[in-house]
């Protein structure tokens, strides 16, 4: 069994095009043998080196969204202590790395703290303010730092006992570099990465299906912090000098560049743009007096337009090159692989969504005089569809939000079967069951449709990242599962001829359903409707109908708020209605359409009648509704 | 003592004027203009430039002002506009600020340079203190600028215009307020003013490609400690750094009058986050 999870392992990392990376590191590292000059074997080096800076860079940044540039504080950090261990008689270079990652992730972490508060460019002036500090916070501790002179004769690591040689360290630099680049694409290219680009494109989202934005951005900023700690290990004993003049801001827009000439979201491109930034200068002469500058622009036209830098140019010629553009999904990386699971799966029906029953009791919220909410009570129950309609600013949007936790309510209780959750934070809400989707979609642009709808799964099963990384069996196990729940609701929904076109490419009608195979995909115990008939045309209509009553028929909880009075007379089983946020009838359809006060509020008499004339009957205006 | 705190002022008053400068397109279009101190740097290295040429004040003032102008409006608009709202318009602002930073390095090269004021330089005693004309005139000048932003922002056609447009982007603009053009004038003054501040800074500081840096994360330091989007706030933030940068250089060493004002930022950032003197709530989040 195990050995055939490895053999199969084996077979899948074929499969990924990982030969290429590979045979370019294995040549590398073996130029020194290829008759490979000792300048260009240090500069190949550094830039290895530096690759490792720029990797983590981009998981902060391509994928966290943050501009966290602690990087180059982090990685004289990492050198640093390397260095000061040298200095105590220390030379084992596997001491230096531990300790120096060590330290890199509690920078990581310290630096990244305010991150958890602030706008991104609050965040990158505490760290560019933290680099300024370099030389100042090195001086006062010169008593190790040896101040302003540094560290000088950092002399040969030993590895497990035995002195390293030149060439020896470069091979081990390249081939860890190497491993951990290795390491860090799996880590992107996988429900963490995933997770990053849902968290990216907003919170509500990553809250809503069940990703807590401080966990992620945390563990976000420490494996952008860890290989900068590792870089300043190897870098102490490359350089053999370390002086604290060297971590300084033009460090910080040499990696900037790196990434953004790279592509902020590939890895593979770092060691590659790196080899650029750090061979090219010493080629082109002329270069060196016009490289900030030559910086500077590259990184505003990467801005303004042409964010994938050259990973995209390799990804465009490749697509042209096989004649389809395939989206840079991690679902496409296991497509064959979950197609197999699906074959051997164990049950013929593998979304488990019936639901449990969802109710509040006396909840309120007030927006400083406005009670948007008032006393409302109200219960769903499983295998039925339960609808709430009334007029702009009734409530319903409100309660979905107090709901699913987005709002903290003023009093009241929500629970779901027998559990109280109106206290938990909207993350742990959703993690314990209770689906939504929004009136406007909320669809990263970067996923493919299958990673969206598996997106709301990888809090169901959290794994920790390492395993991610590692790609241990068990992520394997788990991952399998994951896309074969969102293919199932994918093909609950519709949409599984979809499943590997970038979900923006979408039209909005199939987006909402996307957002449907989203909710179900988590397998929820009750899933939210935020007005999912808006703006669609008949047979979008029809379709998300039909939807709907499946939903039913497999005694899932459906909740719906919907301003598409015909719409939810024709499919709900109890409709509540609303009115300046309390609930003023309740019951069957056609026992609400006949209620006078609803009559009177909302509906108007042509309603009202249930005879009446189907095409006459219009929805009320909707402008503006929710906000 | 009273040399100190002099001396903390008008470094205070510096870090005020750059601040009061980027929070002009703070509180216009909600960016933090990364590449606006950059714009200082530009203009002081032009300042000797045509210092050497022997121009007077009056014309070099009326250079830097079109060309800081003409930078910022061509920031706005070539570089702003099509990265508003998504998380590159950062790195485009980063970006500029480098290529400046560059355009300085290959053009004057990396050697310092200095300018005198035109001023003077003649010492100034007060209450037993000495400074410098230039130190005056950047306190005073803090001062008014503070003074006279946030009563324009207040009560000003072009502040309420402008508040307007930040508060509901698209009902000013459904209500005929020509939204994209407020934000590059917004940029179009600051950059202009940014410029002409140079022949201010440059006697204070000394000319240095590297100082744009220092300026970014100070002034950032005094509008984040004053109350982001407060030009009152921003003037006493930069103060209160100055005092402490000072008194920290006189009685501690010069390691901790860098360390110190970082200290206090990240304090007032974890406990405060509006900071302390502020009262508009322009999120951070």
């Amino acid at each position: 069994m195990r050995r055939a999870s490895l053999a199969s392992s084996v077979g899948r990392l074929g499969r990924f095009g990982l030969a290429f990376p590979i045979a370019a590191a294995v040549i590398v590292a073996l130029m020194p043998w290829l008759g490979l000059g000792l300048t260009i074997q240090r500069e190949l080096q550094l830039a290895a080196i530096y690759a490792l800076i720029v990797a983590g860079f981009n998981i902060g940044y391509g994928y966290g969204g943050q501009l966290a540039l602690g990087q180059v504080a982090v990685f004289a950090g990492g050198a640093y202590v390397t260095a000061i261990l040298y200095n105590h008689g220390v030379t084992e270079l596997t001491i230096a790395i531990v300790a120096s990652v060590a330290f890199a992730g509690l920078l990581g972490l310290i630096t990244g703290l305010p991150g958890l508060r602030f706008a991104d460019w609050s965040l990158a002036l505490v760290a560019f303010f933290l680099v300024l500090l370099i030389p100042n916070i090195t001086d006062l501790l010169s008593a190790q730092t040896g101040g302003v002179i540094g560290i000088p004769g950092i002399q040969g690591p030993t590895l497990f006992g035995q002195a390293l040689s030149a060439k020896a360290f470069y091979v081990v630099t390249i081939v860890v570099s190497a491993l951990v680049l290795l390491l860090y694409r799996n880590l992107v290219k996988s429900r963490y990465g995933n997770g990053l680009l849902v968290l990216r494109h907003g919170q509500a989202l990553a809250r809503s299906v069940g990703l807590s934005p401080y966990r992620l951005r945390l563990s976000a900023y420490l494996w952008s912090a860890l290989p900068a700690g590792l870089a300043g290990a190897f870098y102490a004993y490359f350089s053999s000098y370390i002086q604290a003049g060297v971590f300084d801001f033009s460090l910080v827009t040499l990696m900037l560049a790196a990434s953004a000439l790279g592509g902020t979201r590939s890895i593979w491109a770092a060691p590659i743009a790196c080899a650029i930034l750090v061979v090219g200068p010493d080629q082109v002469a002329a270069f060196d007096k016009y490289s900030v500058l030559a910086y500077g622009v590259l990184l505003m036209v990467v801005g303004v337009g042409f964010a994938a830098g050259l990973a995209g140019v390799g990804d465009t010629a490749l697509a042209r090159f096989s004649g389809r553009l395939r989206p840079r999904s991690q679902a496409a990386d296991v497509a064959s692989d979950g197609a197999a699971g699906a074959g051997r799966s164990d049950s013929p029906d593998p979304l488990a969504i019936a639901g449990a029953s969802l109710s509040t009791r006396g909840v309120s919220k007030a927006f400083g005089g406005v009670r948007a909410l008032c006393e409302v009570d109200f219960d769903a129950r499983q295998g039925e569809i339960t609808a709430i309609i009334g007029a702009n600013g009734a409530g319903k949007t409100t309660l979905l939000n107090a709901i699913s936790g987005l709002i903290p309510l003023d009093s009241g209780e929500v629970r779901l079967g027998e559990e109280v959750i109106s206290r938990l934070a909207a993350d742990r809400i959703a993690r314990a069951g209770v689906s939504r989707t929004f009136q406007t979609p909320q669809v990263p642009d970067t996923l493919s449709v299958l990673d969206v709808a598996a997106s709301s799964r990888i809090s169901r099963r959290r794994l920790p990242s390492v395993e991610v990384g590692l790609r241990s069996p068990r992520y394997w196990k788990v991952q399998r599962q994951d896309l074969l729940r969102a293919r199932a609701a994918l093909a609950f929904v519709g949409l599984e001829h979809d499943e590997q076109l970038p979900a923006v490419a979408l039209p909005l009608g199939r987006r909402r359903i996307l957002e449907v195979a989203r909710s179900i995909a988590a397998e929820p115990a009750a899933v939210l409707f935020d007005e999912p008939a808006a703006g669609l045309d008949q047979e979008a209509l029809e379709s998300l109908a039909a939807v709907l009553r499946k939903l039913r028929d497999e005694r899932a909880t459906v909740v719906l708020i919907e301003h598409n009075v015909r719409f939810v007379m024709d499919v709900a089983d109890t409709v509540y209605v609303m009115e300046l946020g309390s609930v003023i009838a309740s019951g069957p359809p056609e026992v609400v359409r006949r209620d006078e006060a609803v009559i009177a509020s909302y509906l108007g008499h042509r309603h009202a009648a249930p005879e009446g004339p189907a095409a006459e009957v219009r929805e009320p205006a909707k402008v503006g509704d929710g906000d | 003592m009273m040399t100190t705190i002099l001396s903390g002022l008008s470094d205070g008053a510096l870090y005020a004027v750059v601040g009061l400068l980027l929070t002009i397109p703070l509180v216009r279009t909600g960016d933090f203009n990364f590449a606006q101190p950059a714009y200082i740097v530009l203009g002081e290295y032009l300042l000797v430039s045509l210092d050497n040429h022997h121009w007077s004040i009056i014309p070099i003032l009326i250079v830097l002002l079109a060309l800081g102008g003409v930078l910022g409006g061509a920031q706005e608009v070539v570089l702003l506009r099509p990265t508003r709202g998504r998380d590159t318009a950062l790195v485009t602002m980063l970006g500029l600020f480098i290529a400046i930073q560059g355009f300085v390095l290959a053009w004057w090269g990396p050697n310092p340079e200095s300018a005198s004021f035109f001023g003077g330089s003649s010492t100034i005693h007060i209450l037993g203190g000495v400074l410098q004309p230039v130190d005056l005139w950047l306190i005073g000048i803090a001062v008014v600028a503070a003074a006279v932003l946030h009563y324009a922002v207040r009560r000003t056609r072009w502040g309420v215009l402008g508040r307007a447009s930040m508060t509901d982007e698209v009902g000013a603009g459904l209500r005929g307020v020509n939204v994209p053009r407020l934000r590059t004038a917004a940029f179009v003054l600051a950059g202009a003013l940014s410029a002409a501040v140079a022949v201010f800074i440059a006697p204070a500081t000394g000319i240095n490609s590297d100082n744009a840096l220092t300026l970014v994360v100070f002034a950032f330091a005094a509008m984040a400690i004053g109350g982001t989007g407060s030009f009152g706030g921003t003037l006493l933030g930069g103060l209160a750094i100055g005092l402490v940068y000072s008194f920290a250089e006189r009685y501690l060493t010069a390691d901790w009058a860098q360390i110190l004002p970082f200290v206090i930022l990240c304090i007032v950032l974890v406990i405060r986050p509006t900071g302390i003197f502020g009262v508009r709530r322009l999120r951070l989040v």
